[in-house]
């Protein structure tokens, strides 16, 4: 499949990933186009959420890690720390969490968090930010009357929603997903994912998923993931039509898991 | 000793009211319970129809046989107490045989009544029994330190006026014409506040910014090493800090002092504010620990740097602990004594600046008690500031559990929108117009395009001047730093004092001094800490023997047995709370009123040492609770569910999984017991003397020793030495508590 209007990008060069000893990920190549949503599939301790957590550089918060290899967002490789300030990147490229982590904070100040982080102060930009997040993450018309009460009052599939207002928030091109609806029950889950296909015309969307079905609902391209190495990387359709990996072909038959 | 009995006798008949009172209180107290066992039991069996149905004629017999041992435990209980009536009379001995009596009277009572139900119903409720009656001497003890105090004091306020006793200016006594005398507590009362303040601001600010860098900013490796070297300190004995405020703080700052006088509210601050700091520490490390650690990712995630996310996301979620934290320092501070006695300058008059000499509530009673006449106004105005420091703590206390999250619900407590509605209010009444809207225009927004970029946003955000550009640009920094900086000064801090006295101290530990026989108390005669050795070791012996048992049974009746936000349970952790916070120097004047006078104990050993086993009380409730808590429901279920019942489960799965968090904190409450003075000085006696020869003759600790040894500076190198000693002792059981807590955790994780 040629996609020559769209251009990479994140791309992964012969990444290595330690957890001391532990060889987390194994000379991952591949790219990601701008405004798709590809999805990381592949049993529990493979290292997809470890790559995930490579885009934003939230790894650095685990010790005794180390990272071989290239990650070049826009061109630019995120671990080059004179060329990439890491809060830069952060916010650049956005994180919403396995469990909604709403601040116990109003859900005014949830949302302000970030853009009052990257410096806006005027009261009138940070109104017209908290309302836009709120419509893009489709919770606005839920909490318009209650901006002030504690976001931690909502339910577990609104926190996520507001988790994502949130990232949406100081406006990334990148958000990136790690298993957002396994805390949640199929409803929630069902507003989130067509929450994602909306997402797609302005962001690219990289989402971590035990959920097969899942991944073939709403992503574009997937990834299979096996004892730290990527197997197979194909359009979606094809990649669950016809695998070309015999492992691949395994796991989505759920012949092992 | 002929001489002691004929004393004994002549003093019998004016115990004789007391005497009966007593014996009846403990019939009072066996037979509600005894009614209720049989009540709890009858309604058992009546629940149980099925069970009735097939062996009733059984039931009916076991009632039969409950009923006829209930009635020989009364008969027994009863020719007991006769028995023991017949001894009193006949050898006019009161004290402590008399306290034995009534202990073993009700043992005695309380494992009868069980051991019945116990044969009749099941073991289940018969230790339930047993738990419940040691949770009651909580509440039991907090009724008592507020009737007595309240009762002695009352009379002396009265007869001074409220207002001016509590209004007055001037606090003069004056011996030899008792009329001039003039008792006004104000001076005092302004003396306790100022020393609260000043010890919030120093020791507060360090402990919460130290809290902070200790869980977020020092390296990995040496934050168990700074916690557990934190709470060390917590437990040096508070006549040390004195000590080292005395003779090293006070001097220096003389030197600074425009009256050339060092003492005062500035000393205070600060050796309070040390004193302070492991509590404030520890709790706001507790509260800033537990915060989730997603918050924390969550704000670094979107771009805020380290010390924004820390400052911004995890410590605001954390405010109500960290204010409890700060809430109970300041109770801690206004309850001290021994330590703001020997800076503050002592005289009863408003604290007057940084250097002016002052008093507390606390050092008031503890200068003055010395020489109060027995039943006069002076004693009574005495026992009376005791009632206003009380007074004080209680409403401390009660704002602190207003503060305090209860951490198994999202909802903030009362009392934190409560201030913040309390401040912001009136602001924003005034600023309607600019301030924060919380409902936005409801209008279509489907043009996100036309709006502004974030980027364009921040640069149009209002300007502001290069100065503060840069204090904003530096802010998150210097807080680090400055948090670093706290952490290592204040270490450095108590480390010094340590230093300091042992330094000063170790060379002057001599034979003599540890073992020396007791001479005399003249200037001219050596002295001598044998006795206090000897007291210390048989007053832990005793208030271990008390206090450990019922704090073990309260807190596992608590965490076990009663669920959460049951009255019963409720009324218990209000009682624990409130005896935590009530200061040393109440429970000396407590156990002075109730042990020593009405009980006729005397100034003993076994006076102080049931004073102290209430103080020591609810902390080993808490922390032993805290190590009940700690263990997984998972291994209670699967316990029940193999068939055990609750005691099986409590006894053989609960306690020892909890056993490491125990042992440490019976370690570091006899670290506690070594470290008390104030409310020994007043149960068991203040002046060293001779070897002690039982549990009723008087006798000095060693830490009242030291205290005693300061007051003449003709023996500075023996109080030093016996500060060394004390040091030593208080590090000793401190490393031990910890090690032995890591010893039986890692034999635990082997086998």
């Amino acid at each position: 499949m040629d996609n020559s209007e769209k251009k990479p990008i994140i791309q992964v060069k012969d990444v290595d990933l330690f957890y001391g000893d532990f060889q987390a990920l194994k000379k991952v190549n591949f790219d990601i186009q701008e405004k798709e949503i590809t999805a990381f599939i592949g049993p529990s301790g493979c290292g997809k959420t470890t790559l995930l957590k490579c885009f934003n550089r939230m790894i650095d918060l685990i010790e005794g890690c180390k990272v071989h290899g290239q990650i070049l967002i826009d061109d630019i490789d995120i671990f080059d720390t004179k060329k990439r300030n890491v809060n830069r990147l952060r916010k650049d490229v956005g994180m919403v969490f396995q469990k909604p982590n709403a601040f116990p904070m109003s859900i005014y100040d949830n949302i302000a968090f970030g853009p009052r982080t990257h410096g806006v102060r005027k009261k009138q930009h940070l109104d017209e930010i908290v309302k836009d997040s709120l419509v893009k993450a489709g919770l606005w018309d839920e909490v318009k009357d209650k901006l002030n009460k504690s976001g931690l009052n909502l339910s577990g599939g609104q926190q996520q929603r507001l988790c994502i207002a949130r990232a949406l928030a100081v406006e990334p091109k990148i958000i990136l997903m790690d298993e957002p609806t396994s805390a949640l029950d199929p409803i929630s889950t069902g507003i989130i994912e067509e929450l994602c296909e909306e997402l797609k015309q302005h962001y690219t969307i990289v989402i971590v998923t035990h959920n097969m079905q899942q991944a073939t609902r709403i992503s574009d391209k997937t990834a299979f993931f096996l004892l730290g190495e990527m197997l197979e990387f194909a359009p979606t359709e094809e990649l669950f039509s016809n695998p070309k990996n015999e492992k691949c072909e395994n796991y989505i038959t759920g012949r092992f898991g | 000793m002929n001489i002691l009995n004929t004393t004994k006798i002549a003093e019998k008949h004016n115990k004789k009211e007391i005497f009966l009172i007593l014996i009846f209180s403990i019939f009072g107290i066996v037979l509600p319970f005894t009614i209720l066992a049989y009540l709890k039991l009858k309604k058992l069996n009546k629940d149980d129809t099925s069970q009735r149905l097939i062996d009733s004629a059984k039931k009916k017999d076991k009632r039969l046989t409950a009923a006829v041992i209930l009635l020989v435990t009364w008969i027994s209980l009863f020719v007991s107490a006769a028995c023991a009536l017949v001894v009193f009379y006949a050898t006019g001995w009161f004290g402590f045989p008399l306290l034995i009596a009534i202990v073993l009277t009700i043992i005695v009572a309380v494992l009868v009544n069980s051991l019945t139900v116990a044969f009749v119903f099941s073991k289940e409720v018969s230790f339930k029994i047993i738990f419940l009656i040691s949770s009651v001497v909580a509440i039991i003890a907090v009724f008592a330190i507020f009737f007595f105090l309240i009762w002695e004091g009352m009379p002396a306020i009265a007869e001074i006026g409220f207002f001016r006793f509590l209004f007055g200016r001037t606090w003069h006594h004056d011996g030899d014409n008792p009329q001039n005398s003039i008792y006004g507590v104000l001076p005092m009362i302004g003396g306790t506040i100022v020393a609260a303040i000043g010890a919030l601001i120093i020791g507060g600010g360090l402990g919460v910014l130290t809290a902070i860098c200790i869980v977020w900013f020092c390296p990995k490796k040496i934050r168990g090493f700074l916690s557990q070297t934190i709470a060390l300190l917590a437990g040096l004995p508070s006549v040390i800090f004195g000590f080292f405020g005395a003779q090293v703080i006070v001097p220096f700052l003389a030197n600074i002092s425009p009256t050339g006088m060092g003492s005062g509210p500035l000393a205070v601050s600060i050796i309070l504010g040390m004193m302070i700091f492991p509590t404030v520490v520890s709790l706001s490390k507790n509260s800033i620990e537990a915060v989730s650690s997603t918050y924390y990712e969550a704000g670094v995630a979107l771009g805020a740097g380290k010390e924004r996310s820390v400052f911004r996301t995890v410590v605001p979620s954390a405010k109500s602990g960290i204010l409890a934290s700060l809430i109970l320092g300041v109770g801690r501070a206004v309850g001290e004594t021994m330590a703001v006695i020997m800076v503050a300058g002592n005289v009863a008059q408003m604290p007057d600046g940084f250097f002016a000499p002052f008093r507390t509530l606390t050092v008031n009673i503890v200068l003055e008690m010395g020489y109060a006449e027995p039943n006069s106004l002076h004693l009574g105005a005495l026992i009376a500031s005791g009632v206003v420091l009380l007074m004080f703590v209680l409403i401390i206390n009660i704002i602190f559990n207003l503060v305090k999250k209860n951490p198994n619900s999202n909802k903030e407590s009362v009392i934190i929108p409560a201030i913040k509605r309390g401040i912001t209010f009136p602001m924003r009444f005034i600023l309607s117009k600019i301030s924060r809207t919380t409902r936005l225009a409801d209008d279509e927004v489907d043009e996100f395009k036309q709006r502004l970029t974030l980027e364009e946003k921040r640069k149009s955000a209002p300007k502001i001047n290069k100065l503060s550009a840069f204090i904003v640009k530096i802010l998150p920094m210097t807080a680090r730093v400055i948090s670093y900086v706290m952490l290592v000064s204040s270490i450095a801090f108590l480390g010094g004092i340590i230093i300091y006295v042992l330094t000063n101290g170790l060379g002057h530990i001599s034979w003599q001094l540890i073992s020396g026989e007791f001479s005399g108390f003249g200037v001219n005669h050596p002295r001598t800490l044998a006795p206090s050795i000897v007291t210390t070791l048989m007053y832990v012996l005793l208030t271990s023997i008390i206090a450990f048992p019922l704090g073990i049974l309260t807190a596992v009746f608590l965490q076990e047995y009663t669920k959460k936000g049951s009255k019963v349970a409720k009324a218990v952790e209000l009682a624990v709370e409130t005896l935590a916070g009530v200061p040393s120097i109440v429970y000396g004047l407590f156990g002075m009123i109730f042990f020593v006078n009405i009980l006729g104990l005397g100034l003993s050993i076994t006076s102080g040492s049931i004073v102290v086993a209430l103080m020591i009380l609810p902390v080993t409730v808490r922390a032993t609770q805290e190590g009940l808590k700690a263990v997984p429901d998972s291994y209670r279920e699967a316990s029940y569910s193999l068939g055990a019942g609750k005691v099986r489960t409590v006894f053989r799965v609960v306690i020892p999984t909890a056993l490491p968090t125990i042992v440490t904190v019976l370690i570091l409450g006899i670290g506690r017991m070594v470290a008390e003075t104030a409310s020994l000085m007043f149960t068991m006696g203040s002046t060293p003397r001779a070897m002690p020869d039982g549990y009723s003759s008087s006798g000095t600790t060693l830490a009242v020793a030291f205290y005693a040894f300061t007051r003449n500076m003709q023996f500075i190198n023996e109080a030093f030495a016996a500060a060394s000693i004390l040091i030593i002792l208080v590090l000793v059981l401190n490393i031990t508590a910890s090690l032995t807590a890591r010893f039986l955790g890692k034999k635990r994780a082997a086998t």
